[in-house]
């Protein structure tokens, strides 16, 4: 009887601790889940009486203690610039795409225009559609593993002139932010351009812009884990599916909030819905590029406005997403593919609707665009932009679109003209700290942010009852579940 | 010949460079993409049909160019008067007329439970009883004062006397409803009620989407009372004009008057509504920022902010506004608005007759109830309310609104707590879940000794520094948990905060000095007049500063007394009176709430702590508590030395035993004095038989 | 009178048992109850836990003395606990003339304990007290606050809650008294140490030929 009571309290007290006291969702743990890093190892003191003339004799170097190095990063993404053979919406065969072989609305494709476009290719040299995609020696280990912060890149992806490759290779270490950031920062031609969510802000956020890399300093790599140079995570504007990604749930619960209100909201709405206000917070970024309005001499024009290469742009900041399902994959327009007669064509467009139940509401970053078509086969056409030959020297589209079109084996039938698309970026970065995330009246009611017209409600799901109480899911066919 | 080609070429290419420099720079070419962004939504259907907008004779207003009667318009669909005769927001107390001295406050003054009627020691103005002299507020002169919180009709439109139309028939001469008091001369002098009309109950406040409140109250203190409505459209265009007059705008109302609902933006009333008399409610999301003296009347009385917002995201200066993420109220947050808890008693969807536990056993809830339509003819307009201290008009309708635990399941939710039900049935469920209000409230109104610009002497709790100085800190204030007698008998602790009230009376019966002579007894041309300066002067700087406009002694008082004794009034003295205001929104998150047992369960328990009610007491008059508010004070208000105010709770208020926080009961003493008296006992016995057998050991041992 | 000394079985498994289990219960009663009634000014866990502790402790004792009074009332071994007229007079009278005077002069102990009479007058008048009129109004007082905090509406009925505590709160002082009187009681024995040895192991010692033979 003694130890009976005894026992009781105990259980209570653990009870207590436990937080179990009614509330809804089991205890949130992310710390458990952050793998520790690891010391690296100093390079400082290596490399002695060496010197390097060129990139690839520091690959060689790196390649005597890491053997499997270049290997490994050469069955990637990063190096490949493709990715594994993937079934597309509306093409029958499986194909393997990537950035080297897909047309976007920001710059258009890399093909023709390696020159400025491989500068950020893993590699050294890739000048055309010859280059050699086997030759270890050609990987760039400096670009993410240098931490002197003074090694850039330049023209085909070689270094920049007057770079000091020894005292890169002596830096050598994990790689921080700011080795990811010196390209995905800078995508689309400038800081802050492409993502939205991923900009120079980032190299030194403070905690309200972004809270992992913030308040825990998180790099790239703490939630993009690599195995043996196979770095987790996927971008909706270069490949379809969802494998080998990462997800918010890889360190949190399922349903991590206190309250069982917020939790039932997970089945429907992705975490960065609540939890990604806003992006671009500081630097603005780009929403739209119309290329038609290009080649035109404004001296003084202000270059976020308009560029003579380039045509006219849209920059907003502190840009709030737009909401759509998605369930983890998109369609993908394919060189070739036709385009939507007087509308706009989505390049990337999100899978998934209302009744599916793998599909959550994602916030994302719109970029609308007006590129080249080719009236009378109605496809998106590539022009070659860069060297003395290309469109920005000559500000002749007839011209760069029939070397464009060489390079990317698209036909030109002579008749172009521009036609409006649409391409998303899913976004996950800039996480805000809970106190700032989302409240009720952000999305529900008066002035919310979420038209759920345009998302398939009949009406406001906290008035109305949201898809499940509506019963208006489709059976889940497969039983796989789209991590958030 | 060349010559001439030359200059014609010549001529030719400084034409063109100088069109060339006369052409402005050029401009980038605009951006040709049509869709640039989402189509916004679709606004929300409007299912209520057009409307003609009348005047008081059922013409066309907008036509005949005559002020808008809401009587007549909305009164072609739905029941107007049945509307503004059950509503109490239009009503306050008209329809609770007693004698003076009978009214429930016990003040001897008092003539009814509501604004109208109720002296407001906010305000300072008496509406004067009917008969008596001299005249403060006539009906004419409290409909402009009263103008930013009625919202028309009652005793804005019907006469307490005969329950007519005001001004019809017209009043006598010593008619309170026939007087006004002049601005300039603040003399006596009749009111034209043909000429001025009166204030209808105006549906636009609270049934608009943008109503002009501010011109609706311009349009009432200048007098053109029969405007009031036609003003209410100022702000969206409808209606254009101030002081000159309103004038239609034709355009907008073509030429038969019909106007469309959602032109007009008709609809539901929504918190923005309420706010516009109810203080800071808003379901949107701007930084709320408010500011005291504006009629912020839940904030600075009841201290609530009724906002969706999260305070750190405010505009104001909170100490450790950082960490305080979550919302100034939950609710709010958590889409609900005002209407929903304070509904129309006979709303089918919220009707608590159908929705309460039936009468008859054999039913869990009775499906029969009014349709939408005969609701929607014939709203009742008292609204469902709470219970609280200050909601003294329309008592018989406290607590027709659903209770905390009508929607919560509080014993769910609260295992943690040992005895849950004995706490639920001892407190409102406010007392720990509103442990903390940081909008500064209004604690002390003192009129005994007014400033030149007839502003009172107020204190502010929860402040540091001047109260409507953006920079000065909101620190925050722990409401008074007190225990308060509710409407049906049960005594339970509700968190309060006090405000505390002077102002000088005289006569007999009692009858408050009409701010008018009390100016005229402090101030002269240059200001306080010399005997009464040099009483207040304590630092003989030869002016009266503002540490030191308050009567702190006798003397000081008795300087005022006798001035006003000059000009006719018997008896002057000061009375205090104190006026709870319960705090019933601001609720925070749970984890807000008071979870620490200590908070009451403690020798720094919140109830045995004593409360400071003003740091200065004039002439050291006690205040009483009003007697319709309920509250039952636990102890004695007390006046310390530093002649600040306090209020020093006992042991077990009004039966209320709270474990931990009493100390010493006499029974206590009497119990140590036992166990201590044992100790002692049992040391000595013990201690003389240790002694004795040591001695008798030693000395051989005895038989 | 001075007949050699055995080693007798005094106490039970089973009464050692209950009356352990009761002081280990009443002392973190007292405890608990304490602290309930004079916190720390610091909050924290410890009230709540206090108060988890003392409604265990006090079902514990409950259910102890209930179990134990059953078992007494069914043996009819409740006899012993029955004052008879005598003792509360002239064997009480003469219980007291010891420990007043007798005592300090080194003087036997005027009874002899056995196993069947175990309880001396003074005792029985003393337990009487307790069990009978301490003892229930603690439990009732307590009950009676736990029953309020349950069902609320009652507490009214059942005397108000200020009542019950200032009776329950004199109750557990008068009690810790008791306590501090029974462990200095249980020095005055053969030797200081004989009757706490005697509860704990279960054996005693008395004369040979002063117990009765067992019916």
């Amino acid at each position: 009887m003694n130890t009976r009571a005894i026992g009781r309290i105990a259980l209570l007290c653990l009870a207590g601790a436990a937080g179990c006291d009614g509330r809804g969702g089991g205890p949130d743990e992310p710390h458990r889940h952050v793998r520790p890093r690891l010391a690296p190892t100093d390079h400082r003191g290596l490399f002695a009486g060496q010197t390097f003339a060129d990139g690839p004799s520091v690959t060689r170097a790196c390649l005597k203690c890491h053997p499997q190095a270049a290997s490994d990063l050469m069955r990637t993404s990063h190096w490949q610039w493709l990715g594994d053979p993937e079934r597309v919406p509306g093409h029958p065969e499986p194909v393997r795409i990537g950035k080297r072989n897909l047309i976007n609305n920001f710059c258009l494709s890399i093909e023709s225009n390696w020159k400025k476009c491989t500068m950020c290719h893993a590699g050294y040299g890739w000048k055309d559609a010859s280059f050699d995609f086997e030759r270890e020696e050609l990987v760039d280990c400096l670009v993410c593993h240098d931490r002197s912060g003074a090694y850039a890149k330049g023209e085909y992806g070689l270094p920049s002139e007057g770079v000091d490759l020894l005292a890169a290779a002596r830096s050598v270490g994990r790689p921080g932010r700011d080795n990811c950031g010196v390209c995905h920062f800078a995508g689309g031609g400038g800081d802050a351009v492409k993502h939205g969510d991923l900009d120079g802000t980032l190299a030194r956020p403070v905690e309200r812009l972004d809270v992992h890399m913030g308040r825990l300093d998180f790099s790239c790599t703490e939630c993009h884990r690599a195995e043996r140079h196979a770095i987790r995570g996927r971008m909706i504007s270069v490949s379809t599916s969802d494998g080998h990604n990462i997800a918010c749930t890889d360190c949190h619960a399922q349903r991590p909030h206190r309250s069982q209100r917020l939790n039932a909201h997970v089945d429907a709405v992705a975490c960065q819905t609540c939890h990604l206000p806003e992006v671009a917070r500081i630097t603005p970024t780009k929403v739209a590029w119309d290329w038609s309005t290009a080649g035109h001499d404004v001296p003084d024009a202000d270059p976020h406005h308009y560029l003579k290469i380039k045509g006219s742009f849209l920059y907003q900041r502190g840009l709030v997403p737009e909401y759509r399902w998605f369930n983890g994959r998109v369609g993908r327009y394919l060189k070739g593919d036709p385009v939507v007669p007087d509308g706009v064509t989505p390049l990337n467009p999100p899978q998934g609707d209302i009744a599916d139940p793998a599909a959550r509401i994602w916030p994302f970053k719109v970029h609308r665009g007006k590129q080249p078509f080719d009236r009378k086969f109605n496809t998106l056409l590539v022009p070659k932009t860069v060297d003395p030959d290309g469109f920005w020297a000559t500000f002749d589209w007839d011209r760069s679109l029939r070397l464009g079109s060489a390079a990317s084996g698209i036909p030109y039938s002579g008749e172009f003209g521009f036609a409006e698309t649409e391409m998303v970026w899913n976004l996950s970065h800039m996480i805000a700290p809970k106190g700032r995330a989302l409240q009720c009246t952000d999305c529900h009611g008066d002035g919310g942010r979420l038209d759920f017209a345009a998302l398939g409600y009949p009406g406001d799901p906290a008035l109305m009852g949201g898809r499940k109480t509506r019963r208006m899911l489709r059976p889940d066919e497969s039983a796989k579940e789209v991590r958030p | 010949m060349s010559a001439i080609l030359r200059i014609f070429w010549l001529v030719l290419m400084e034409g063109a460079a100088a069109t060339d420099a006369a052409r402005p720079p050029a401009e980038p070419p605009a951006i040709t993409i049509r869709n640039l962004a989402h189509p916004p939504p679709a606004p929300a259907p409007v299912l209520h049909p057009d409307v003609v907008l009348l005047d008081a004779e059922g013409r066309v207003a907008p036509i005949q160019g005559t002020p808008l009667s809401l009587r007549k318009s909305c009164g072609a669909c739905h029941d107007t008067a049945f509307i503004e005769s059950h509503n109490y927001h239009a009503q306050v107390g008209l329809d609770e007329q007693t004698a003076p001295g009978h009214a429930a406050s016990g003040r001897p003054w008092d003539t009814g439970p509501g604004m109208f009627g109720r002296f407001d020691p906010f305000l300072g103005r008496v509406l004067t009883p009917p008969g008596e002299q001299p005249l403060d507020l006539g009906t004419a002169d409290w409909i402009r004062l009263y103008a930013p919180r009625h919202a028309g009709g009652g005793p804005a439109e019907r006469s307490r006397y005969h329950g007519r139309t005001l001004g019809d028939p017209p009043p006598g001469t010593d008619d309170p409803d026939a007087r006004a008091l002049d601005e300039a001369s603040g003399s006596p002098m009749a009111w034209d009620w043909k000429k001025s009309g009166t204030v209808e109950l105006n549906c636009l406040l609270c049934h608009l989407r943008s109503p002009d409140n501010q011109e609706r109250i311009r349009a009432i203190r200048r007098g053109d009372f029969a405007w009031a409505s036609t003003a209410t459209l100022a702000g969206t265009g409808w209606v254009t004009g101030h002081e000159s007059g309103y004038r239609w705008n034709t355009e907008r109302t073509g030429p038969d008057g019909v106007v469309s609902a959602r032109a007009l933006g008709l609809g539901h009333a929504r918190s923005d509504n309420c706010r516009q008399c109810h203080g800071r409610a808003c379901r949107c999301s701007d930084p709320v920022v408010f500011q005291s003296g504006r009629d912020n009347w839940l904030a600075e009385a009841g201290g609530s902010v009724f906002s969706p917002g999260r305070m750190s995201q405010s505009g104001m200066n909170l100490a450790g506004k950082d960490s305080l993420d979550d919302p100034w109220d939950v609710h709010a947050e958590r889409l609900l608005s005002c209407s929903q808890c304070h509904h129309a008693p006979n709303n089918p969807a919220y009707d608590r007759g159908a929705l309460d536990r039936p009468e008859v056993r054999h039913l869990a809830f009775d499906a029969r109830r009014a349709l939408e339509s005969e609701y929607l003819f014939r709203p009742d307009h008292n609204l469902a309310k709470g219970d609280t201290a200050q909601g003294t008009v329309g008592r018989r309708f406290a607590g027709t609104m659903r209770d905390c635990r009508d929607c919560h399941r509080a014993e769910e939710t609260h295992e943690f707590l040992p005895f849950a039900r004995a706490h639920f049935a001892a407190m409102e469920c406010t007392a720990c879940h509103v442990p903390r209000l940081f909008p500064a409230t209004r604690r002390v109104t003192d009129w005994t000794l007014p400033s030149q610009r007839r502003a009172p002497r107020v204190e502010n709790a929860g402040v540091e520094g001047p109260v409507n100085d953006p920079l000065s800190l909101l620190t925050g204030q722990a409401p008074a948990l007190l225990p308060r007698r509710a409407a049906n008998g049960t005594i339970r602790l509700e968190p309060q905060l006090l405000h505390t009230a002077w102002y000088w009376v005289a006569g007999e019966p009692a009858r408050p000095v009409p701010l008018r002579d009390l100016e005229r007894a402090l101030f002269d041309d240059a200001g306080y007049r010399a005997d009464i300066t040099a009483e207040l002067d304590r630092d003989r700087d030869g002016t009266v500063s503002e540490d030191e406009r308050v009567l702190a002694t006798g003397s000081q008082a008795g300087a005022v007394a006798r001035r006003l004794g000059e000009l006719g009034y018997r008896n002057p003295r000061i009375v205090g009176e104190i006026q709870p205001f319960t705090v019933s929104h601001g609720v925070g998150h749970p984890d807000r709430a008071q979870r620490d047992c200590a908070a009451c369960h403690g020798p720094a328990g919140r109830m045995c702590q004593p409360l400071e009610l003003a740091e200065a007491t004039p002439a050291g008059v006690r205040p009483e508590m009003l007697a319709d508010t309920g509250v039952l004070l636990p102890g004695p208000v007390e006046i310390d030395p530093d002649r600040s105010l306090r209020l020093r709770p006992q042991r077990c208020p009004a039966g209320f035993y709270v474990m931990g926080a009493q100390r010493f009961h006499p029974l206590d003493w009497l119990g140590l004095l036992v166990l201590l008296g044992t100790l002692a006992g049992v040391a000595l016995h013990g201690g003389l038989r240790l002694w004795l057998a040591v001695r008798r050991k030693s000395s051989g041992g005895a038989a | 009178m001075n007949a050699p000394l055995q080693r007798v079985r005094f106490y039970t498994l089973y009464e050692r048992l209950w009356h352990w289990v009761q002081a280990v219960a009443v002392v973190a009663l007292a405890g608990t109850g304490f602290y309930l009634s004079f916190p720390p000014a610091e909050g924290g866990e410890g009230f709540r836990l206090a108060v988890t502790a003392h409604n265990a402790f006090a079902a514990l004792l409950i259910a102890n003395a209930g179990l134990a009074l059953f078992y007494n009332l069914a043996s009819g071994l409740i006899r012993r606990y029955v004052p008879t007229a005598s003792d509360m007079f002239s064997q009480g009278v003469r219980h007291a003339r010891y420990y007043m005077f007798g005592i300090f002069r080194g003087e036997p102990h005027p009874f002899d304990r056995t196993p069947e009479k175990r309880l001396l007058p003074l005792q029985k008048v003393t337990y009487f007290a307790i069990l009978n009129f301490l003892l229930p109004l603690m439990v009732v007082t307590g009950a009676l606050r736990f029953l309020a905090g349950h069902y609320p509406d009652w507490s009214e009925a059942l005397g108000g809650r200020p009542l019950l505590a200032t009776l329950h709160r004199f109750g557990a002082w008068m009690f810790v008294a008791f306590l501090v009187l029974h462990i200095y009681m249980t020095t005055t024995g053969r030797t200081i140490l004989a009757n706490m040895k005697a509860m704990l192991t279960g054996y005693g010692e008395c004369e040979e030929g002063s117990q009765e033979e067992k019916p």
